[in-house]
């Protein structure tokens, strides 16, 4: 009993596979109708179905398997033709034949009916082929059953195995299961095996690494050897057996073929799929994960992002529209890609949907670049409400494609030029059990940082941290390469302990969510591949950590979550203005005068004006005690940095703040060396892309006035300011004429 | 006819406690343990049980009991729990006792406080109070789980 179940479990399985591969086929005749390989092998697998369906007495699947494999006879034959419509009926044939398996999974047999209403539409397919110029065979029915001329031995095997009815059962699964690769010897391994062997090599690699660790303090020229042996033979095992967990991405591909057909239908749009890089491999699990964003992305770009045939005729395009799908490996990744040459994301439109559903304030809209108005379409609570149709919008947003890319550790990049096309980017990992990972320490303690997300590490000296290290708002901001880079500190962020100011330290550039942000650590040791593994129910909710890794020594070692440590830290949040200005390129090299900017805003004076400063035209802010003004040719100075860095006043009239014990400093490069700007306080940095500047200011030294986060802003024009105040005495300042 | 049970006993801060003795895998001492930053007060830490992360619970803790004798917790016993193995940090490890099923007594009266929830029943044996832990009860407490616990946020705010 017992064995039969197993062959009853490995037909079901088998059946599942060779429906597949039917349906594929026959959407890709209904292509390409002359293709006689597809002709054979959708022949042969439903075939193979109706032939062990004999063998299990499943009498209602087996007619219908029948009709079909009579139709698909016919079509090898050359005596009819693949169409739409005949595609069409064979596919509800296929998907009657599932629900038939359904049945027999659940209730151990195939129901009461045979579908006769389908079987019969079936046959009329036969009665055209027929009509065909060939002389139509007397019986379809009988070459179907006894074929002799089947395209593949082992059809032949099924088929006796079937028929004689009294063989072991195992064998019509084996004899099938060869059919599905002729070509390749395979065994079927279960999915919960591997696991294990994955899991159990895990911990070689743990072993291993302890074991050579322990050698390289041993004196035994015999014991290096053998662990050298081990090593190597460990890493192969590990190799192999990620291989065996890998599978081509083509399997998450293969239904879309028929869902693009059905998509064509119900939008009356044309779609040309290409499909690249189908043999790109990924671990299983996580091509599982993938597997329905995948989907949606698909529908999405057929539903939203191709126009109909209409539109794209008198846009001088191609009526049918291009969708494609490549995946390809990048730097320990695999980056898959769904582009279509649509109408592209109208940023208007969403910016407009964004600010309806509350996701910013209109006043903040005219910030954002074209970028990131896209990429509002992740946002949570970014609802198509409007065009929701049968095919999209089933309650499934792009917010959840972005959420569970980013739970498998990927991340997810749209590009859109309206009128051109959208493109829409995932990057995932290649496995998520084993990765490389850079060991840091804090304190007393290892941490493992997944190499994904380090951008670069930056070595910073004890002394030099005060200088280099800025605080705005009590937020820590380090300047890297002219761009102001927000910093956690890793003692504090983890409650471990209080800054670390006089030893030496290490920045580690992580990126998480497409945004950078810095990361203080005592030190940095080694990368290492590290097992990953789950920290379990009690900590689960534990912040920052994705998990927990052994190493060399034996001892534990937590994986950082870099993503959620960001937004523990609230770096997300909070600096996503700052963030998104960081990532142009070049913004602070660019020395000409351009509107879309970073800006320092800070108070001039103790009044309530506000100003703005470019930030590119800031190296670094500074605190000093205000007894540390000197003079130098009537002007006010101060000790900087070895050198002397003159003081410029932004109200020379109204500023009268001696008795303030701290000035704040923003210490500019200018082509004379450095000055100071003294300012009453230093307030935020805002990344302004377009506030309009109107000339309207009377005093010279400001570029104009606009309006920054809601209030007026006055720019400072640091050039002239500098340029002026150097070249003048103090006293004559404030009745110097325009110079510009 | 009574059910036979096994018991492990061991003790913290001078009090006895006993868990079935077949979720029990294994008793080690001075086992290595890893700090975990940000989790719930009653974890200790993180120890490598022959390749597996296991989770090591400060029971004086999370029994909110103090040792006058200020024995380290320095033996865990390892227990399956719900699939996960967990490590009980006790300071002495105790004798293997049978009891019967009837022998087990509701928790006092008099017992009190945060100890009453994580009792299944007290067993008197020669004179010596064992306490049936509930282990249930003892980690779904908020010192071992993380809820919405911790108002630390947003360093940068």
């Amino acid at each position: 009993m017992q064995g039969n179940n197993k062959a009853l479990q490995s037909f079901l399985i088998e059946s599942e596979e060779n429906l597949a591969q039917l349906e594929q086929d026959i959407v890709a005749l209904e292509r390409e109708p002359e293709d006689h390989e597809r002709i054979d092998s959708a022949f042969r697998a439903v075939h193979t179905i109706k032939g062990t369906c004999g063998f299990f007495g499943f009498c209602h699947l087996e007619a219908l398997g029948h009709a079909i494999e009579d139709v698909l006879g016919a079509m090898r034959d050359g005596k009819l033709h693949m169409t739409r419509d005949r595609a069409t009926i064979l596919l509800e044939g296929v998907d009657f034949c599932r629900a038939l398996l359904t049945l027999i999974n659940n209730d151990g047999n195939d129901g009461e009916h045979t579908p006769e209403e389908l079987i019969q539409r079936l046959r009329e397919q036969l009665e055209h082929a027929e009509e065909a110029p060939a002389e139509a065979e007397p019986e379809p029915v009988a070459s179907a059953t006894a074929e002799p001329d089947a395209p593949a031995p082992a059809t032949d095997q099924t088929e006796t195995g079937a028929d004689q009815g009294d063989s072991p059962p195992e064998k019509p699964a084996d004899a099938s299961a060869s059919e599905q690769s002729p070509r390749e010897s395979t065994v079927r391994v279960d999915v919960v095996l591997l696991d294990k062997l994955m899991n159990v090599v895990g911990e070689l690699v743990l072993t291993r690494n302890q074991l050579l660790q322990h050698t390289t303090n041993q004196n035994d020229a015999q014991l290096v050897n053998l662990s050298q042996r081990l090593n190597l033979v460990t890493s192969e095992l590990q190799e192999g057996l990620m291989q065996t967990r890998m599978q081509p991405i083509r399997n998450a591909w293969s239904t879309y073929p028929r869902l693009l057909l059905e998509l064509e239908k119900k939008t009356g749009k044309r779609v040309n799929p290409i499909l690249k890089g189908g043999d790109t491999e990924l671990d299983r699990s996580l091509l599982e994960a993938i597997r329905d964003p995948l989907i949606h992305l698909v529908r999405n770009a057929v539903d939203h992002g191709l126009e109909s045939p209409q539109a794209r005729q008198a846009a001088g395009k191609p009526e049918a529209g291009t969708l494609t799908l490549s995946a390809y490996h990048e730097s320990g990744n695999v980056i898959v890609e769904v582009s279509d040459d649509g109408a592209g994301l109208d940023s208007d439109k969403i910016l407009r949907r964004a600010i309806e559903a509350g996701l910013l304030r209109p006043e903040q809209a005219e910030q954002l670049s074209e970028r990131q108005r896209i990429n509002f379409i992740f946002e949570p609570g970014f609802s198509t409400a409007s065009q929701v149709s049968d095919l999209s919008g089933r309650g499934v947003g792009l917010d959840v494609v972005r959420t569970n890319i980013e739970k498998i550790g990927g991340s997810i990049d749209i590009k859109s030029k309206r009128g051109v096309g959208t493109t829409i980017k995932l990057k995932i990992p290649l496995t998520l059990a084993i990765v490389p990972a850079l060991i840091v320490r804090c304190m007393h303690q290892r941490f493992a940082i997944p190499q994904v997300n380090l951008m670069e590490v930056v070595y910073l000296e004890a002394d030099k941290q005060e200088a280099e290290i800025q605080t705005v708002h009590d937020a820590l901001v380090y300047r890297l390469r002219g761009r102001l880079l927000p910093l956690i500190d890793m003692r504090t962020i983890l409650e471990m302990g209080e800054r670390e100011t006089q030893k030496d330290q290490f920045i580690l550039v992580l990126s998480a969510d497409q945004q950078e942000f810095g990361l203080l650590v005592d030190d940095v040791r080694d990368t290492e591949e590290i097992v990953v593994k789950p920290l379990g129910k009690l900590l689960k909710d534990t912040p920052c950590f994705a998990g927990a890794t052994i190493m060399g020594d034996g001892r534990v070692a937590l994986i950082l979550d870099v993503k959620s440590l960001a937004d523990y830290a609230g770096v997300t949040r909070q600096e996503r203005r700052l963030r998104h200005a960081d990532t142009l390129p070049n913004t602070a090299e660019d020395n000409t005068i351009r509107v879309a900017e970073n800006y320092l805003l800070i108070k001039p004076n103790s009044g309530e004006g506000r100003s703005a400063i470019a930030l590119s035209k800031v190296s670094r802010l500074e605190e000093i005690s205000a007894d540390r003004i000197e003079y130098s040719g009537g002007r006010e100075v101060v000790q900087y940095r070895g050198g002397i860095l003159p003081l410029i006043r932004l109200n020379p009239a109204t500023d009268n703040e001696e008795d303030n014990e701290v000035i704040k400093i923003v210490v500019q490069p200018t082509e004379h060396g450095e000055v100071g700007i003294v300012v009453n306080d230093i307030l935020d940095i805002v990344a302004d892309q377009n506030t309009q500047i109107s000339q309207n200011a009377s005093q010279d030294g400001l570029l104009g006035a606009g309006i920054v986060l809601g209030r007026v802003t006055d720019f400072i024009d640091c050039d002239t300011l500098v340029r002026k105040a150097l070249n003048t005495n103090p006293s004559a300042q404030s009745e110097d004429g325009n110079e510009r | 006819m009574n059910a036979k049970q096994l018991l492990c006993t061991f003790t913290v801060a001078d009090k006895k406690y006993g868990v079935p003795v077949d979720i029990v895998q294994e008793v080690l001492a001075n086992h290595q343990i890893t700090d975990i930053p940000l989790s719930p007060a009653g974890i200790q830490g993180l120890m490598n049980i022959r390749g597996r992360i296991v989770p090591a619970i400060a029971m004086q803790r999370v029994l909110r009991v103090s040792s006058e004798n200020h024995d380290d917790e320095s033996i865990n016993i390892i227990v399956n729990h719900d699939s996960e193995q967990v490590g009980l940090m006790v300071n002495r490890i105790g004798d293997i006792i049978t009891v019967d099923e009837n022998e087990i007594e509701p928790p006092p009266e008099t017992l009190k406080g945060a100890t009453r929830r994580f009792i299944h029943g007290v067993i008197p044996v020669q004179g010596t109070l064992f306490m049936l832990l509930d282990l249930d009860a003892l980690l779904a407490d908020e010192l071992c789980s993380r809820s919405t616990g911790n108002a630390f946020s947003n360093v940068l705010q």
